[in-house]
């Protein structure tokens, strides 16, 4: 083709061009027939999809051209002259050093870019490892406290347990000695007199069958702790009545609401 | 119409003598599918040589404008796949160019393929046509400067190796590899 030749001779492109016109003259002579592909289409139908065997063979004319071309052409052939030698060489070697100097610089800057990254690879490998470090001494710790609390846990329960009771025999001995000091079953006269005041048929009761507030309470507490779900005590003639009404009057203790002889202990611990 | 009629409506790629430096690259496809728009971007591309780009609705190309005509080295059969008509007419179109252009002269080019919902020309239509003439097929779209850009350098890529501008490659040889390629 004329287009490829090379147009630093001005001449020797006319030359190429009258060649390729002469070439171009001969091929219009030869009048080569036109490859219908699609036109025959009808006929063609069932090979649609594969390559046209028309093509095939102009296709293998092809390259049977293209090879005996390249077979045939002379391998070009740098002058003799040693000026044209020199000349070509040192313009290679120049475009040669440039090129290693372009690809150099850009190995350089990969390696400093590389550089970087391994260093803020290692910044992160270093904030992980720390990272590690914690959360493994997070896991450790748990276990050796784990197996150090329940002791300690227990201890102390078993401490407050130990302080309750004796604070709770403290109270109730204190309780016990306030009780008989100040409210003490009543002296046989009032007892009698109070007894005078009955029906004889009730005068049945003694004062050594009397039963004490310190009594009366024991039981309202006991019934209370032991049967939650009927914290109620019956009272019958042996409870001095004044301090029944003692207790009910001050809310320590509580009617049943259906039984007027059953008493309660008031939940003021809830 | 089996056989055409008229041998002198046929496209041939050899009929004309070449331009120096230049290359001429033909499109072919219905009004609407964006020839002008892939044109701009072809010519906007900057190159070494010229580039001439032509632009028609169908073949044969009228006779009238014969002799001002350069040699078309390139042929870009454009279809749009949204657009039924526009494959017809490159189906037509078909009959009236020489075979020698599908030994790496010419391509389809398939316009709008993102738009999958409203896509009437089926790939497997147009492949079986693009296999039967040994044409490659680039798939792409106008919509972006972007992918208008990339199918113009293709195309011009493709050109330049049919125009003979590219120094010891030949179509035959790029078709040569490919099928070498296809065959691993």
């Amino acid at each position: 083709m004329a287009s490829s030749g090379e147009s630093d001779i001005v001449a020797k492109t006319y030359a190429k061009m009258e060649e390729v016109e002469e070439t171009f003259g001969e091929l219009e002579k030869a009048s080569v027939p036109t490859i219908t592909v699609i036109g025959a289409l009808g006929e063609e139908d069932a090979s649609i999809s594969e390559l046209s065997p028309k093509l095939l063979t102009a296709r293998f004319k092809r390259i049977k051209a293209e090879l005996n071309i390249v077979e045939n052409s002379a391998v070009p052939i740098v002058s003799d002259d040693e000026d044209v030698q020199f000349e070509i060489f040192t313009k290679e070697l120049e475009k040669d050093i440039l090129e290693l100097q372009e690809t150099y610089s850009f190995v350089c800057g990969q390696n400093k870019d590389i550089d970087n990254m391994i260093k803020k690879e290692e910044d992160i490998l270093d904030q992980n490892k720390c990272v590690s470090e914690m959360l493994q001494n997070r896991i450790q710790s748990p276990e050796e406290e784990n197996a150090r609390v329940p002791d300690r846990k227990k201890e102390e329960i078993y401490q407050k347990i130990q302080n309750g009771e004796s604070y709770l025999k403290e109270v109730v001995k204190k309780l016990g000695s306030f009780v008989d000091k100040h409210f003490p079953l009543p002296s046989q006269e009032v007892f009698s007199e109070q007894m005078n005041k009955l029906r004889s048929a009730d005068r049945k009761l003694k004062l050594r069958d009397m039963i004490s507030l310190k009594q009366i309470l024991e039981s309202l507490m006991n019934k209370c702790v032991d049967e939650p779900s009927d914290p109620y005590i019956a009272i019958d003639h042996r409870f001095w009545p004044p301090y029944i009404e003692l207790l009910l009057r001050c809310q320590i203790a509580l009617r049943h609401p259906d039984n007027k002889d059953r008493i309660k202990l008031a939940p003021f611990y809830l | 119409m089996t056989e055409v009629e008229n041998e002198s409506l046929v496209l041939k790629p050899f009929d004309k003598l070449p331009l120096l430096h230049t290359a001429t690259i033909l499109l072919i496809g219905s009004e609407g599918v964006g020839k002008h728009d892939l044109a701009k971007s072809i010519v906007g591309i900057d190159t070494d040589v010229s580039y001439q780009v032509r632009t028609t609705v169908r073949l044969p190309l009228p006779s009238i404008k014969e002799t001002s005509r350069p040699r078309i080295d390139f042929v870009c059969f454009i279809v749009d796949l949204t657009n039924k008509e526009s494959f017809n007419n490159i189906e037509e179109s078909l009959k009236y160019i020489d075979g020698r252009y599908f030994l790496g002269r010419a391509c389809f080019v398939a316009l709008k393929v993102k738009n999958n919902a409203s896509r009437c020309v089926h790939l497997e239509v147009l492949t079986s046509l693009a296999d039967h003439c040994g044409v490659p097929i680039l798939y792409g779209g106008l919509e972006t400067d972007a992918e208008s850009m990339t199918l113009a350098r293709q195309i011009l890529t493709m050109t330049e190796i049919a125009a003979g501008f590219k120094k010891n490659v030949s179509p035959a040889l790029i078709d040569a590899t490919k099928i070498a390629f296809n065959l691993l």
